[in-house]
């Protein structure tokens, strides 16, 4: 059985499927994925996605969409109820406050790991208040290491080293955990 | 920065202006309406830039009597360039500048506005005024006093600041989707001459010119960007190769001369054969054996990546590209818009997808008025432009939208 991950674009799938690796080990697990490459559309094709996915044998659906200036209870509502009609086993809706990047700014050492450097970045207190966290991690890893951030290259060589419970500070990322240990228990 | 261009009698473009994006700028629009020739013009200001070819001008030559009038910025600081190119295009379809008049005007607040006539590509000798009248041959006239007084009056800042946009014009670069077609093409192997520490090719072309490019990088004392795209198109990255390697086989030739009198002078020539290897898992692949699309890929990330560019001219960047690819390459050319300015011409409402609508610029093409470029923002109404931002929000992307009709393309 695999998940299904409905996002806006595909580094913020790898960031979600590195996430759920390393919480569901060591079990395994395949996913399978869509994105919308912008709001509008990920917001439109969200149920037809969530349905397809389920009968391509995803019976747990994660969705990821930024919060930016939508309204959160409007927004989680819109989305559950597009995916709710699908009888998926287990659903979540995940709402990074501007980007899933500010997930990544949890853990000093996976950057480090992800860029092969020895020194840990000096990250922000609290890295979801950070306005363009995408800019920010890009200028942090410049400074830090003189190299070039990429968010479709890097976001999943970080996530990969990410340790999680340092991400469970963050309050978008909170239902991801309970969502995989739902996925856990159906897969013993 | 380039801010504004405006092309003047220029193949399809008889009046066109076009003021970019200061990082990204995306030019969609028909067939025929003149993206292709927008890029090229712009290609003239790096042209400018570089030493023209000594080369007799016979008026038949001249294909193209065009006019540049370019507005470069830098924070408040503007400076605006009017040149006046006399261009033959050769059968390759390259524009050469056979001539050419520049005229500057800098503007600076609390500053006296400085105006001068001058050729780009002989700005860094403007501090050194006593190599000015051998320079000025280039004009194939006699340097005249005025012009001397006036280069010698020249403020430090004025000076300064034409040596950057020189810089920046000759920074900028040309990646067209048809440069790199046909690998099969591409020799296995290059030569080059050994001359001390420095080495040389002669007019690299094509693929080749790539592959020498690559090779320039591999072999640089500060590595550091060549690395960082190693590391993108490599197995961490993008997998599309783990590997380059460049063997190096020294050759050698004699060549022999004879001189008045009939004396023999033999010369050796020591040469560098290069080799360039692609490892693709256990293969060992030459440039002529890695698909169009490979190719087309490196090329185009090497020049966004590792060259030390200031200004990229990007021709259709999807061209034979899987769209997760080219999702990736995307992402990558936003990131560097950041660092240097970008411009792009497409056919893709997927690359549109991945763009807002402030960097996309509608290209048409006006039997009386030739092409118009205009941002879509002042092709559409307040009203219209609302409902745009409403669709991108709540229905769909920009490049579904195009695709819909909501640009207002011609069918």
């Amino acid at each position: 059985m695999k998940m299904g991950i409905i996002a806006e674009d595909d580094s913020d799938v790898s960031v979600i499927k590195e996430i759920t690796v390393s919480l569901l080990k060591p079990r395994r697990i395949g996913f399978k994925h869509f994105v919308g490459h912008g709001h509008g559309k990920l917001q439109r094709k969200c149920a037809d996605w969530a349905r397809i996915l389920v009968s391509r044998g995803c019976p747990w659906i994660a969705v990821v969409h930024d919060l930016d200036k939508y309204n959160e209870i409007s927004l989680r509502r819109k989305l559950t109820n597009a995916i709710t009609p699908v009888r998926a086993h287990a659903s979540v809706v995940l709402i990074p406050k501007r980007e899933i990047e500010a997930w990544l700014l949890y853990d000093g050492g996976a950057i480090a790991a992800a860029f092969k450097e020895t020194r840990r970045p000096r990250l922000p207190g609290d890295p979801e208040s950070l306005v363009d966290p995408k800019k920010y991690l890009c200028d942090l890893i410049w400074r830090k290491y003189r190299k070039d951030y990429l968010n479709t290259v890097h976001n999943a060589l970080i996530a990969k080293h990410i340790d999680v419970s340092l991400l469970r500070r963050s309050s978008s990322f909170a239902a991801h955990p309970t969502f995989v240990e739902t996925i856990r228990n159906r897969l013993h | 920065m380039l801010k504004k261009i405006v092309i003047e009698n220029y193949r399809s473009c008889l009046r066109t202006s076009f003021d970019f994006h200061p990082s990204l700028s995306v030019l969609v629009g028909p067939n025929s309406s003149g993206k292709t020739n927008i890029l090229q013009a712009i290609m003239f200001l790096n042209k400018l830039a570089q030493e023209p070819e000594r080369r007799p001008v016979y008026k038949e030559a001249i294909t193209q009597s065009s006019r540049i009038k370019a507005l470069f910025s830098l924070g408040r600081d503007e400076t605006q360039l009017n040149a006046s190119v006399a261009a033959f295009t050769d059968e390759s379809n390259n524009d050469i500048i056979l001539q050419s008049q520049q005229k500057w005007l800098l503007t600076r607040p609390k500053e006296k506005k400085v105006s001068l006539e001058w050729p780009l590509f002989a700005t860094s000798h403007l501090s050194e005024t006593r190599m000015l009248p051998p320079l000025y041959r280039f004009y194939r006239r006699p340097f005249p006093d005025r012009l001397y007084r006036a280069v010698k009056a020249l403020p430090r800042w004025a000076i300064l600041r034409l040596s950057n946009i020189a810089r920046f014009c000759e920074g900028m670069r040309y990646y067209g989707a048809s440069q790199f077609t046909n690998p099969g093409a591409c020799p296995v192997s290059f030569e080059i001459e050994e001359e001390g520490e420095h080495r040389r090719l002669f007019r690299p072309r094509g693929h080749t010119r790539i592959l020498y490019q690559m090779y320039s990088a591999h072999k640089a004392e500060n590595r550091s960007r060549y690395d960082q795209f190693l590391s993108i198109v490599g197995p961490d990255g993008l997998r599309l190769i783990d590997k380059v390697k460049f063997k190096e086989v020294p050759t050698s030739s004699v060549e022999y001369s004879v001189r008045v009198g009939g004396k023999v002078k033999v010369q050796r020539l020591h040469k560098l054969l290069v080799i360039p290897q692609f490892r693709i898992g256990k293969q060992r692949l030459s440039p002529n054996q890695l698909s169009e699309g490979t190719f087309k890929t490196l090329a185009l990330l090497f020049y966004v990546i590792t060259e030390n560019s200031t200004a990229l001219l990007i021709e259709e960047p999807e061209v034979c590209i899987h769209h997760g690819l080219l999702s990736s390459i995307l992402e990558l050319i936003k990131t560097y818009s950041r660092h240097k300015q970008m411009i792009v011409s497409t056919h893709s409402d997927y690359v549109l997808d991945h763009v807002g609508p402030e960097n996309v610029f509608r290209i048409t093409f006006d039997k009386s008025s030739g092409t118009i470029a205009r941002h879509i923002r002042k092709t559409m109404t307040s009203r219209e432009f609302s409902a745009l931002r409403e669709y991108l929000e709540k229905v769909g992307n920009l490049g579904e939208y195009w695709r819909e009709g909501g640009l207002g393309d011609r069918p």
